[in-house]
């Protein structure tokens, strides 16, 4: 093995490279097989920009949380040269949260990167070529994201068993990009991976939720069937074959020993004396049962249901199919439908265009404007209800959405179910009042005439155009929330 | 032949009839027409004088609607159970808990006594993984038991709609009545001749003898298809013990203990019975070896002086040795006499013999329909009267003197696998219990 100190650092000594190398005070540099190694062990000095200067991140994981947090941020960077990054947690034995393993290369037990150098060199090729492409691609940037990181990798996004999530499994690469305010996404996000055939999925694990609010952190009560308490004890019953008395066994409990409460003869030997033939539960209001009625508890909701009522829910490995890889590599995606084709709809390029002009032509007017938008999230079952007509579905969606509009309004509709609407001249109150009205309509409305449930969401947000704004800033004050463009 | 059996008969002097029929005028017409009609007739004049009293019972029992526990053990039920219950939905009274103990079954009871249970048409359904016997289950139901009185049903019955206020209201008039049985008829008497020859028994013979020795304070078999009971009492007798003749054994246990038990006629309960004549023998071997296990061995007491002797108790074992096991024997002895002494008329003697039981069995038949809540169906087993004389006079005689050489023997009733050997190689251990 071939660990060098860069010159960066300054170090010559081989001995005192390793003792650098060991030293958890500050970060070192080494280079192996002529790969830049930034090793980091003092979190404070390590600033995500400074990465990009590195081939490999090696995160000693000496203080798990720190390095848990270097590698969300890293993996949650918009930058392709910092996210798709060849990091490797060196563990020294200590065990690895399973998270934090999804989000890295690979576990090493001490700095040595000798096995993974052709996996090192694929991903620094990938971004390479990755980087150098401008992405067209409309829609959630996390789903961008996600197929090249998984296109760097030649890997699958697998689903990790985590306490830390909701359901109860964890897809860590979409997790750190997602605002944990609700898990949803991250299924929407796959939902519309696969529903784009970007995505392929292999069934991995049927997980089984709350269907109130998707968690998968499930209390399992027995309760009695007539009482509903789940204050109740189980004994087994005892058969005492000489006499024929059957009971509870505290019938016959007396010290350390068995004695028939009918005949009073002592119980030696099970199957010659007596058997135990059934098990029967007795409830604190005195009710008597055998099958105890199993009800489910959420933790997150605290919603009470019956287990019948939990929400199966499959939990799947998924691949890159081979339009996702080229999707990966060039950054485009052909569109299921032209937004010009959409009557009233104008492109995203042409929005912006439109954005610009209203920009400087409200600082003339000294008027107030505001852009909303409004990201449909339709339940997987409506998806699917939908896979042979969703391009149809989807046009009925946006007419749906632009009949609610005014004519004054612009709206532009993005691949990934959301729609911008630029408001000219209007209080960003009362705008958001009617987006409101307007969402209750839609989701009465495409529950009722598009066959969809109650599942269905859309999500808006109402963004007042300041006099000192610019379209950019505008623009990504919404891409904060949504990682859209 | 006709002619033949006229010359035979006109033939016969006054001493040669009563040489040769002497088993007939001496027990059974005596016994079974004149005594039993006579005792019936006195029945039905007490029960007239006494109709306030069971209106006033009735009352009682009303105002105090005590719950009731109705217990149903058995194996491979699943299917009559739901008849059961909704033939109890119909009853007049309704404050009842339904407990069914499944014994073992290896068919769908288990699914449908849980579904019964969980759409709240049966209280309590308990399953016993490992079979355990008859007793044992209706244990198991007893502990779990809260009503005041305890109805045993078989699961295959079915109750006429009063059947519950009737028998729970014999309660009601004497304190000291600690168990009541109720008045079994045959519901299947129409699937074959086996099962139609036990409807007119149980019509003219198991009623009738029912209603006599309840009548006498001697009866002593409460059935376990339509039985009720004291709950405190049967569950300080430790319940049920273990069988086959379990009937027989709990209400010798309740005469012990010093509780009157009373039949009630009016209290009808259909059940299946046995539809072929080997099943049936089967059943009646296993009735019958009781007498021997229970009576004679198990409560052989009632007959010795000890400080729980009562008069009662000992006529009421006794009747029942003397009359099925004492007087079968006396039967044989009679048929190999006949056999021995009379060889060449014996076709003759059979034949006028049956004729004499038909007429008799006739003006029973007659007397009863009178009596019947439910003449009209009962009609239908005219035609069958005549056989009643061979199936009780022979095949029910020659079964129960097997039953009883078996037993007496070769303890035969503890290998009977309608009870588990477990619990039957115990009982033969621990002093054949």
């Amino acid at each position: 093995m071939d660990w060098k100190e860069s010159d960066t650092v300054g170090m010559t000594s081989v001995n005192e490279g390793i003792a650098k190398v060991f030293d958890r005070s500050k970060n070192s540099v080494i280079n192996e097989h002529g790969l830049d190694v930034l090793v980091v062990k003092n979190f404070e000095d390590t600033k995500i920009p400074s990465l990009v200067a590195y081939d490999v991140i090696v995160i000693d994981y000496y203080n798990p949380s720190r390095a848990s947090e270097l590698l969300r941020a890293i993996r949650s960077s918009p930058y392709e040269e910092v996210y798709l990054k060849a990091v490797f947690v060196v563990s020294y034995g200590r065990e690895v949260d399973p998270i934090d393993e999804g989000l890295a290369d690979g576990i090493l037990e001490e700095p040595k990167l000798a096995s993974y150098i052709s996996k090192i060199e694929w991903i620094l090729k990938t971004t390479e070529e990755i980087q150098e492409v401008s992405s067209d691609f409309t829609g959630r940037k996390i789903l961008l994201k996600l197929i090249r990181f998984l296109y760097s990798r030649q890997t699958n996004l697998k689903p990790v068993p985590s306490s830390k999530s909701i359901m109860g499994y964890s897809f860590p690469f979409l997790d750190v990009n997602v605002q944990q305010k609700d898990y949803q996404e991250v299924l929407d996000i796959l939902s519309v991976g696969l529903e784009r055939g970007l995505l392929d999925e292999d069934f991995i694990d049927y997980t089984h939720l709350c269907s109130n609010c998707l968690s998968g952190f499930i209390n399992y009560r027995e309760t009695c069937p007539k009482c509903g308490t789940r204050k109740h004890v189980s004994q087994n019953t005892i058969h005492h074959f000489v006499c024929g008395y059957v009971g509870p066994e505290s019938d016959f409990q007396e010290k350390d020993s068995l004695k028939c409460p009918k005949c009073d003869r002592r119980l030696r030997h099970i199957g010659v004396d007596y058997d135990k033939p059934s098990l029967v539960s007795e409830c604190e209001n005195g009710h008597i049962f055998q099958d105890p009625v199993m009800k489910t508890f959420c933790f997150n909701c605290h919603e009470e249901a019956d287990l019948q009522d939990l929400v199966d829910y499959p939990i799947n490995e998924y691949s890159l199919s081979a339009s996702g890889a080229n999707v990966a590599v060039s950054g485009s995606v052909k569109q299921k439908k032209k937004v010009e084709e959409l009557e009233g709809f104008v492109s995203l390029s042409v929005f912006k265009t439109f954005l610009k002009v209203e920009v400087q032509r409200q600082k003339v007017l000294q008027k107030t404007g505001s852009v909303t938008y409004m990201n449909l999230m339709l339940s997987p079952e409506t998806l699917k209800k939908h896979q042979n007509d969703y391009s149809i579905f989807s046009h009925d969606l946006a007419q749906l959405v632009k009949n609610q509009l005014k004519p004054t309004e612009i709206v532009s509709f993005l691949n990934d179910d959301v729609f911008l609407v630029l408001t000219p001249e209007s209080d960003s109150e009362q705008t958001s009042a009617r987006f409101q009205e307007i969402r209750d309509t839609l989701l009465r409305m495409i529950k009722n005439n598009l066959g969809g449930g109650d599942k269905d969401r859309i999500f808006f947000e109402t963004f007042e155009m300041e006099l000192t704004d610019e379209a950019d800033s505008i623009l990504e004050k919404i891409n904060q929330e949504i990682n859209i463009f | 032949m006709w002619q033949d059996l006229a010359d035979y008969f006109n033939g016969m002097t006054t001493a040669t009839f009563f040489r040769v029929y002497w088993y007939l005028f001496i027990i059974e017409i005596p016994r079974y027409l004149l005594f039993d009609y006579f005792i019936l007739i006195m029945f039905y004049l007490r029960r007239f004088s006494q109709r306030h009293l069971y209106r006033e019972a009735k009352s009682r029992f009303w105002a105090e609607s005590p719950l009731i526990s109705i217990l149903a053990p058995g194996k491979n039920e699943g299917k009559n159970i739901y008849k059961l219950v909704k033939s109890l939905e119909a009853q007049t009274y309704q404050n009842y808990e339904i407990i069914i103990v499944d014994d073992g079954s290896d068919d769908d009871t288990p699914i449908i006594g849980r579904s019964l249970e969980k759409a709240g048409l049966i209280d309590l359904f308990i399953r016993n993984e490992v079979r355990g016997g008859k007793a044992s289950a209706a244990n198991l139901a007893l502990r779990y038991a809260k009503g005041k009185y305890i109805l045993h049903l078989d699961a295959d019955s079915s109750l006429d709609m009063t059947a519950i206020e009737r028998i729970i209201t014999r309660f009601y008039m004497d304190s000291e009545i600690g168990c009541v049985g109720g008045n079994l008829k045959v519901r299947n008497a129409d699937d074959s001749l086996a099962a139609t020859m036990q409807g007119i028994e149980y019509l003219m013979s198991i009623s009738v003898g029912r209603i006599i020795t309840s009548y006498l304070g001697i009866y002593r078999i409460i059935s376990g298809a339509f039985g009720a009971f004291k709950t405190d009492a049967l569950k300080r007798i430790g319940g049920w013990d273990i069988g086959p003749g379990l009937d027989g054994d709990v209400t010798q246990k309740f005469r012990k203990m010093g509780y009157k038990v009373v039949f009630e006629d009016r209290a009808i309960c259909l059940t299946s019975v046995p539809t072929s004549f080997s099943k049936l023998a089967k059943q009646r071997l296993r009735w019958s070896k009781s007498i021997i296990r229970f009576r004679l061995r198990k409560h052989i007491d009632v007959f010795l002086p000890t400080q729980n002797f009562t008069f009662l108790n000992m006529i009421s074992s006794l009747e029942n040795v003397l009359f099925n096991v004492v007087f079968a024997f006396l039967w044989l002895f009679y048929m190999v006499d006949i056999i021995i002494h009379f060889p060449e008329t014996l076709p003759f003697i059979i034949a006028i013999k049956l004729c004499i039981y038909t007429v008799v069995n006739y003006m029973q038949f007659f007397a009863l329909l009178a009596i019947s809540e439910r003449w009209k169906q009962e009609l239908k087993f005219l035609i069958y009267i005549p056989l009643k004389s061979i199936y009780n006079g022979y095949y029910m005689r020659i079964v129960r003197i097997m039953a009883y050489i078996k037993e007496m023997y070769f303890y035969s009733s503890y290998k009977d696998n309608w009870n588990p050997a477990k619990t039957s190689d115990k009982a033969m251990q621990h002093g054949r219990l």
